[in-house]
């Protein structure tokens, strides 16, 4: 507000009002106001823009006032904060701090908060005298922040939590039902569904004897550790999964990083570290074994922003295939409904399915089960993949037109004719040298896919082979084709789709077939494939 | 660059569509996290907004340790729900939007409604910061014009803001009595208030 526009008179009231806006501000701020008082300054603030706009500025000043009390600008204070109350490899881990250090040094007139305060150190500023006489009363330092909670039932005789309740080092959560999200040191995000037994034992490490949870470790974090019954999981920088069944066995799952897993007792031949895409199961006994299939039933997928709906598969109960644990650690991601453009189509690549074209995938497609397989599969000649399906389904396969289709697609498939799209990404984060994927249908397609049909009319398993038949010395990379993609969809829902010769091949009279397979035994070169597995296989 | 699968032969690159380099979606999603471009943009948009945003929301609450618990709760709320914030608009006014919210339900969770502005006070206090310019500015001129003012007064404004303990408390060490010490604080900021609109003037901000 400025006297420039105003005759005097309404100068004068405009100063009045701002004093006035001022006095019931202060009183406010200092919880002196009365009733009359604070009723005052609501109708002001109702009534009046010039009102508001005075208010906004006095707030604005207080907070000037309090932040920059002991002369000190705000940012060095609080990097000052940060730096006392973080050990120093955290924040020369940091990249976060290191970032904002940047900007801060860049930054012109004004101030900043240091923004690697504002997420590294939510404790500190309850405790740096930056704030005055907000000393946390207790000395513990908080830990974890409850920051979600759904449908919890909490176990006999344990104290309920609010969300947003702050959880310290030595605390457990323990709960019969539901879902609990904790933010631990502002690093890592941590989701958890009951019955689930968890101990906050410090900023870097927690115990699980029972539950699910998936964690969302930042750069940060690195190091965090989670200790089951069975194994102990160390972060290196992940999105991963753990299911831990007492006296039974931990499973972990990596969606994205590496983890190092130890088994308890088991000796220097029992660790192993997984990568993205990679799973396994510690039994009881410290015994390894391959996880072949994950889905939302049985793990937790990782913590996404914002509310998510979770579709459980309807169709695919399993995928498994012929190839040992000596061999490989990946596992088969089956994601239910969930169909969509810009779905991931691997576990072991960033690479997408997409429409070709801004219509989008195939309408037919949207919403089905799918699978994300591994795409350096596309090597093995012998492969042979297994598919479960739980009811009778169409079952798609998304063939990549740079190789001539197989016999065992030819023969068991027919053509839809319709089409889905490839975005090829790099597996290395933030590669700025790498190739991008675009955002949406028809965005950044580097393969083209043919879409491939077969009505399956009654529950069962399906086997599919391999995508080359010949050997190949080739890194997976190097090689110019990808891993098929298999989809499903209820039978009903198939469309009235066209085949070359106007004939479905695969005709409902036809009687349904035994598990297809049309491959020899699976052989056992170089023990690299295990015996063709049972249909419940390890999942 | 790491290899990707396709042909050698084929020229580096899309073979079709726009190579639309595009913020990574979905952190968090499936098989994919939070890239570090990303991480980056988050924590540029966050230093430049702070401040913003916990005086929009001591605006709200009017109580500074109010205002600190959902500062708090704003940043893990605007770090989770971070894929959902649409760049072409303004990340000020998105994380006002999810402040308010905050704000809201902390009233409820801790039942400050009683003491608190109604919705209605809220929403226009809401709407005035949609439309008003940055107040950047005015930060300058105000401690320009602390640094003008009698150096006991200097030291009150100081003392009190960096301690901000209750009037009562702070007024009896001081041997004033409490309304002595609020009407003083007045004064001084009535001071500094007419100070920094007679320069802003001047400026002409």
């Amino acid at each position: 507000m400025t006297s420039e526009n105003l005759s005097q008179d309404e100068f004068f009231d405009a100063q009045a009002l701002v004093d006035e806006v001022l006095e019931l501000t202060l009183a406010w701020q200092q919880s002196t106001a009365t009733e009359e008082q604070r009723a005052r300054l609501e109708r002001l603030l109702l009534d009046s823009e010039a009102a508001r706009v005075a208010y906004i500025a006095i707030v604005d000043d207080s907070a000037t006032l309090a932040l920059t009390a002991d002369g000190a600008s705000l940012c060095e204070q609080v990097v000052a904060d940060l730096d006392r109350s973080l050990a120093p490899t955290a924040v020369e881990q940091s990249d976060l701090l290191i970032s904002a250090r940047r900007q801060r040094r860049g930054e012109g007139k004004g101030w900043r908060f240091a923004v690697a305060a504002s997420l590294l150190a939510f404790a500190a500023w309850q405790t740096s005298d930056q704030w005055g006489g907000w000393l946390a009363a207790d000395a513990t330092p908080t830990l974890a922040r409850i920051v979600n909670l759904t449908d919890v039932q909490w176990h006999p005789g344990d104290e309920p939590r609010q969300a947003w309740s702050e959880l310290r080092a030595g605390e457990t959560l323990r709960f019969d039902r539901g879902m609990i999200e904790v933010v631990i040191d502002e690093s890592v995000q941590l989701v958890m569904e009951g019955p689930a037994d968890l101990d906050f034992v410090s900023p870097r490490r927690a115990v699980a004897r029972r539950g699910k949870l998936v964690a969302r470790v930042g750069p940060q974090a690195i190091g965090f550790e989670i200790e089951t019954p069975q194994a102990n999981v160390k972060d290196l920088g992940t999105e991963f999964s753990l299911s831990v069944t007492e006296d039974e066995q931990t499973d972990v799952v990596v969606y994205s990083g590496k983890v190092d897993l130890d088994v308890r007792g088991g000796g220097s031949n029992h660790a192993r570290r997984l990568a993205t895409g990679e799973a396994m199961r510690v039994a009881a006994d410290g015994q390894l074994g391959r996880i072949t299939s994950v889905h939302d039933r049985s793990f937790l997928p990782p913590p996404r922003l914002g509310s998510v709906i979770i579709h459980h598969p309807q169709l695919i109960a399993s995928v498994t295939d012929n190839i040992s644990l000596d061999a490989t650690a990946k596992f088969y991601r089956i994601v239910g409904g969930s169909l969509e453009d810009d779905s991931p189509a691997y576990v072991d690549r960033l690479h997408q399915w997409n429409g070709v074209n801004e219509s989008g995938i195939p309408p037919f497609l949207r919403g089905a089960d799918y699978v994300m397989g591994y795409n350096d599969d596309k090597v093995l000649p012998d492969l042979r993949v297994s598919v479960d399906l739980q009811a009778p389904a169409s079952l798609y396969v998304f063939w990549d037109d740079r190789v001539p289709p197989p016999s065992w697609l030819s023969r068991n498939f027919a053509d839809t004719g319709a089409t889905i799209g490839l975005d090829e990404g790099f597996e290395a984060p933030g590669d700025d040298t790498g190739r991008t994927r675009g955002v949406g249908s028809g965005q950044s397609i580097d393969q083209v896919c043919s879409v491939w049909r077969r009505d399956v009319l009654r529950a069962g398993v399906v086997v599919l082979g391999p995508v080359r038949e010949d050997s190949t010395d080739l890194e997976p990379r190097s090689v110019a084709a990808s891993m098929y993609g298999i989809a499903a969809q209820p039978l009903s829902t198939a469309p009235n789709t066209p085949f070359p010769d106007g004939a479905d091949p695969v005709a409902p009279s036809e009687a349904a077939p035994a598990p297809v397979d049309a491959f020899p035994a699976a052989t056992g070169s170089n023990g690299k494939f295990a015996a063709l597995p049972q249909r419940h296989a390890l999942n | 660059m790491e290899p990707s699968d396709k042909s050698p032969r084929e020229p580096e690159g899309p073979s079709s569509g726009t190579a639309a380099s595009a913020r990574q979606p979905s952190f968090g999603g499936e098989g994919s996290h939070l890239a570090a471009n990303a991480t980056e943009e988050f924590v540029a948009l966050l230093g430049a907004h702070e401040r913003e945003v916990f005086t929009y929301i001591y605006s709200l609450t009017g109580n500074w340790s109010d205002a600190q618990e959902v500062m708090q709760r704003v940043r893990i709320r605007i770090w989770q729900q971070f894929n959902q914030y649409d760049p072409t608009k303004s990340f000020g006014a998105w994380a006002r939007a999810i402040a308010y919210y905050l704000v809201l339900a902390y009233r409820k969770d801790r039942q400050r409604r009683r003491e608190s502005f109604s919705e209605s006070v809220m929403e226009a206090v809401s709407r005035t910061y949609d439309e008003q310019e940055p107040l950047d500015d005015r930060r300058e001129v105000l401690m320009h014009c602390l640094s003008k003012l009698r150096s006991d007064h200097q030291k009150l404004v100081k003392n009190y803001y960096a301690r901000n303990e209750p009037v009562a408390d702070m007024a009896q060490e001081m041997g004033l009595t409490a309304n002595a010490l609020r009407q003083a604080l007045f004064r001084i900021r009535k001071a500094l208030q007419r100070c920094v609109e007679r320069s802003l003037t001047a400026n002409g901000s």
